[in-house]
């Protein structure tokens, strides 16, 4: 039954999926801007992280904080080596980035189904057992932590990718690799350092995921697709549209879940894609930026 | 003479191997033409899609649901070729504008909404279980037999394979590979780009789904798990391995996907060749970027051209 306290608590729910889906696409802004790469093993990465910080923690007995770290190093070098042993040697074939990033993800996909089996598991609570709200809204604890986290890493990147001399080598790294290398900047070492980096922004958001679903290896697929849709929707060569675009997919989809279903998802981002796709004008579709992809 | 060749081997095939291997040949064959398929999207035309387990699984439910309902046998062809074209249209003109990332990712979603279709009829379809096909019937024919199981992928892989040899040879082919190449530059000549690119969609849609109904009456069980994302990159690793853009490679691919992993599950290790495959298409992509037969034209192109330069000198 349609209610106020319903309508709040479904917009809090999406607000709050919608800041994880923040979190995460600002590594795959980062790593498109400044490599024009896409990674279509990003989800995986994360979740290989995520399921590592559990086996720690489960199995060898860790601190959960000192599991979770673990857990973010391993996707760290995950993304680092992808760059270092694989998109830079690619040859200079247009779309060879997404071809063997979806190797990639088939290939880290099946080894976690290997190592840590098929069936899914629940993960660390990470807050989500302390209630904040529990009378007519429930608000749990991993619910503002992902605001918290989304608003913050939204507008903290901002700042560094436009305010800070980081920001501006990144950006002359991407307009101009072999300008910025002659005036000292070292664009492979920029490049890569931007790959890791995002591996920090997708375990972050795969173990804030993990902590509110069952999970198996297949558990970041639809939630990188979703966040890879608010990207295409606002480009990834813009900031503050993808940005927006993953809190108003959340948002969507929530009440989409709320009105048709747990099973209306699926259907109406689907709707929402075609819509957008007929309805943007083709300037805004232009991928002249997209150099590989 | 290739043909030639194809026909004798194909014939003699079922005198020389067990029944086991015959049903493993004739899933080579359906899967040749269900690659062939995606080598005309993505070899030829350059458009890398990520639904052609879709189109695949839609001519498995084809023949699965035609069970349910009594469709007659005859028709049922008629019916995969008018829903691969609605489909592969339907999914053509939403991308038209699109390339990259963006095609990969709509493609992608019109695959989530086919596999969400399945799991959601579940009444129809079985959802995520599955569900049994009978075998196709006509007269003495019976698909569930190797033997006539083999004869109809045998039959249906030739002529697919003679369509996409020859397409190499039409106008239509030739402008698919200009639009591969460059998009501005067909244009400039006057080349249709998007009545093109809505045909290759189209054609492989129609291969794709051909394969896809032989496949649910020859294997007899359809689940929605062979056609997602993952029956899709499968696809595109055998495209790729084999090289893209070449009949022959299509095939390749297509052995590597069928062989590959029977030769894990004999030993022991089915689950190996999911990570396998990754590697496989992370090596290739990297290394032999035109794949197996690509490289081997290039080789024996380098080593004829040596040849020559020998033969003036000597002479």
């Amino acid at each position: 039954m349609f209610s106020s306290a319903n309508a709040i608590q479904v917009t809090l729910g999406g607000l709050a999926t919608g800041s994880l889906y923040a979190v995460i696409l600002f590594g795959i802004i980062l790593v498109f801007q400044v490599s024009r790469s896409i990674n279509f093993a990003y989800g995986p990465t994360g979740m290989l992280g995520t399921f590592a910080s559990y086996a720690l923690y489960s199995e060898f007995g860790l601190p959960v904080w000192f599991a979770v770290l673990i857990g973010i190093g391993v996707t760290v070098l995950i993304a680092a080596l992808t760059d270092l042993l694989i998109i830079r040697r690619l040859p200079p074939q247009q779309g060879f980035d997404v071809v063997v990033t979806l190797g990639e993800l088939l290939f880290l996909t099946a080894l976690a189904q290997l190592v840590f089996g098929a069936s899914a598991q629940s993960y660390l609570k990470l807050l989500t057992d302390v209630p904040v709200l529990s009378r007519n809204i429930f608000v749990n604890g991993n619910d503002v932590l992902a605001v918290v986290l989304g608003v913050a890493v939204a507008i903290g990147g901002y700042f560094v990718l436009n305010s800070t001399s980081l920001g501006v080598s990144l950006r002359a790294a991407a307009a101009d690799p072999s300008v910025a290398q002659s005036v000292g900047i070292n664009v492979r070492g920029l490049r890569t350092a931007a790959w890791a980096v995002s591996g920090v922004f997708v375990a972050v958001g795969a173990m804030m995921f993990a902590a509110r679903l069952s999970v198996n290896a297949f558990y970041m697929t639809p939630i990188v697709i979703n966040v890879f849709i608010a990207g295409m929707i606002g480009g990834l060569d813009r900031y503050w549209p993808p940005m927006l675009s993953a809190f108003g997919i959340a948002l969507y989809q929530s009440w989409a879940m709320y009105l048709f279903g747990e099973a209306g998802g699926v259907p109406a981002l689907f709707i929402l894609v075609i819509v957008i796709l007929a309805a943007v004008p083709k300037r805004l579709l232009d991928e002249r930026h997209e150099a590989r992809a | 003479m290739g043909f030639g060749i194809f026909i004798v081997i194909t014939a003699l095939l079922p005198f020389v191997i067990g029944q086991y291997y015959l049903y493993v040949v004739t899933q080579v064959m359906i899967y040749a033409i269900a690659t062939l398929g995606l080598d005309v999207l993505y070899g030829r035309t350059g458009q890398l899609s990520l639904a052609h387990a879709s189109f695949f699984g839609i001519g498995a439910y084809v023949a699965a649901l035609s069970n349910t309902f009594g469709v007659p046998v005859v028709l049922q062809p008629v019916l995969v070729l008018g829903l691969a074209v609605i489909v592969g249209a339907l999914v053509a003109i939403p991308t038209l504008r699109l390339s990259g990332l963006r095609l990969a990712l709509v493609t992608l979603l019109f695959g989530e909404l086919f596999v969400w279709l399945i799991d959601h009829a579940s009444n129809l379809t079985g959802g995520s279980q599955g569900m049994t096909v009978q075998p196709l019937t006509l007269g003495p024919f019976d698909s569930s037999e190797p033997l006539d199981g083999y004869a109809l992928a045998a039959i249906a892989s030739l002529l697919a394979t003679v369509m996409c040899v020859q397409l190499g040879k039409t106008q239509y082919g030739r402008r698919m590979l200009a639009v591969r190449d460059s998009e501005l530059a067909s244009a400039s000549v006057g080349i249709p780009i998007v009545r093109t690119k809505i045909a290759a969609f189209i054609l492989s849609a129609i291969l794709a789904g051909a394969a896809g109904w032989i496949y649910a009456y020859v294997v007899g069980f359809v689940s929605p798990t062979t056609f997602d994302l993952f029956g899709s990159v499968n696809f595109l690793v055998a495209v790729i391995l084999g090289g893209s853009g070449r009949v022959l490679g299509a095939w390749c691919g297509a052995l590597y996907i069928v062989l590959v992993p029977e030769v894990f599950s004999s030993i022991g290790y089915p689950n190996l060749f999911p990570i396998v495959g990754g590697a496989v298409m992370i090596v290739v992509a990297m290394t032999i970027p035109r794949g197996l037969v690509g490289s081997l034209e290039k080789l024996g192109e380098t080593l004829w051209a040596v040849r020559g330069r020998r033969g003036r000198a000597g002479g």
